[in-house]
């Protein structure tokens, strides 16, 4: 964190731990996006990689409680982030909020399985090759990890071309294309030296956005960018 | 190799820290329900005059020198000690998403 960050919220904490209710709201102002980013890791690594806005600001709303409550005894000596320091109590607020959407968890592990049978499955060939569009336009309809994929891609402002690499690629590998850098080669005009750093430098910006950005974070689960 | 310090520096500096917008309206029935629970009078008040001064940041000196409320008003106002309809006007018009009016009419506060 920021030097100027980690002073505000020592002075935060310090009017918390005063009584000064008022410091609750500077908060969940000021530091409501860190405690959400927190709390979506929470709720994905228990299953959750989505969250509703409205969900989010009350679960912010309720760790923001929680750290009001244990203001009293966190110490910025200690190193670590309030949120952090309550983090078992956290992850309750997490778990709770899951316990409550139990089916929704279930049509999103339902919705991930599809995903990576999706995206892991030959697509038909009927002789052109179907735009990045046609295929992502088909995907982010039916499964929320691919509509993640296309919101990422957007994010890396990753080219067509890369894109289609990218899909090309784990498909040929699916169908047990041994050399699918060499047959996309062909296909595109390109190298396979090319194709393949092509492919690898999405990957690995994929890689790198789900592990700094939490609505992100379950990418890293799929083949496709593993 | 990103280093933790790093990683945790650039989470910070991320739209999704970043873009962060804060529900109030949300946030205020929140802590109206908390003050309630803790058995404030005015749970409403409370939350209101606490909203006025912590979505600034500010201590109950600096607020009362931007409002011309005197802070010892301004803890009881925050302290859920009193009703509605003394609310000040200045208090009133920087939340402006409480329907004060229903609750200066007489509904629970």
């Amino acid at each position: 964190m920021e030097p100027h960050r980690n002073t505000q919220l020592n002075d935060i904490m310090q009017r918390l731990a005063d009584g000064d209710d008022a410091a609750t709201w500077t908060l969940f102002v000021e530091f409501g996006g860190v405690i959400g980013a927190t709390l979506r890791r929470h709720l994905a690594s228990m299953g959750m990689p989505m969250v509703d806005q409205d969900d989010l600001q009350d679960l912010v709303a309720g760790a923001c409680m929680i750290v009001r409550d244990v203001a009293g005894s966190w110490s910025p000596e200690g190193g670590a982030t309030p949120w952090h320091y309550a983090r078992g109590r956290l992850r309750t607020l997490a778990a709770e909020h899951i316990g409550q959407h139990a089916d929704l968890l279930d049509d999103l592990t339902a919705a991930i399985h599809d995903a990576r049978l999706v995206l892991g499955r030959p697509e038909p060939r009927s002789g052109t090759e179907p735009s990045i569009d046609v295929v992502m336009a088909n995907l982010v309809v039916s499964c929320e990890p691919a509509a993640l994929l296309d919101q990422a891609f957007r994010v890396l402002r990753a080219s067509d071309r890369d894109r289609v690499l990218l899909l090309d690629h784990a498909w040929q590998e699916a169908e047990g294309d041994r050399s699918p850098a060499t047959t996309l080669a062909s296909v595109h005009g390109m190298s396979s030296a090319s194709v393949r750093q092509a492919v690898s430098r999405l990957k690995r910006k994929l890689r790198f956005l789900a592990d700094i950005d939490d609505r992100f974070a379950s990418l890293a689960e799929l083949p496709l960018v593993a | 190799m990103i280093d933790r310090q790093s990683r945790v520096s650039a989470r910070g500096r991320h739209p999704s820290a970043s873009g962060w917008q804060p529900d109030l309206p949300r946030f205020t029935r929140l802590m109206t329900e908390v003050f309630a629970r803790e058995g404030r009078p005015h749970p409403s008040v409370a939350a209101a005059a606490t909203a006025v001064r912590g979505a600034t940041g500010e201590t109950l000196e600096q607020c009362s020198a931007r409002t011309g409320v005197a802070p010892a008003w301004l803890a009881r106002l925050e302290s859920g000690d009193v009703g509605a309809s003394l609310v000040p006007t200045v208090v009133a018009e920087a939340t402006p998403w409480i329907d004060w009016l229903s609750l200066r009419l007489g509904a629970t506060d």
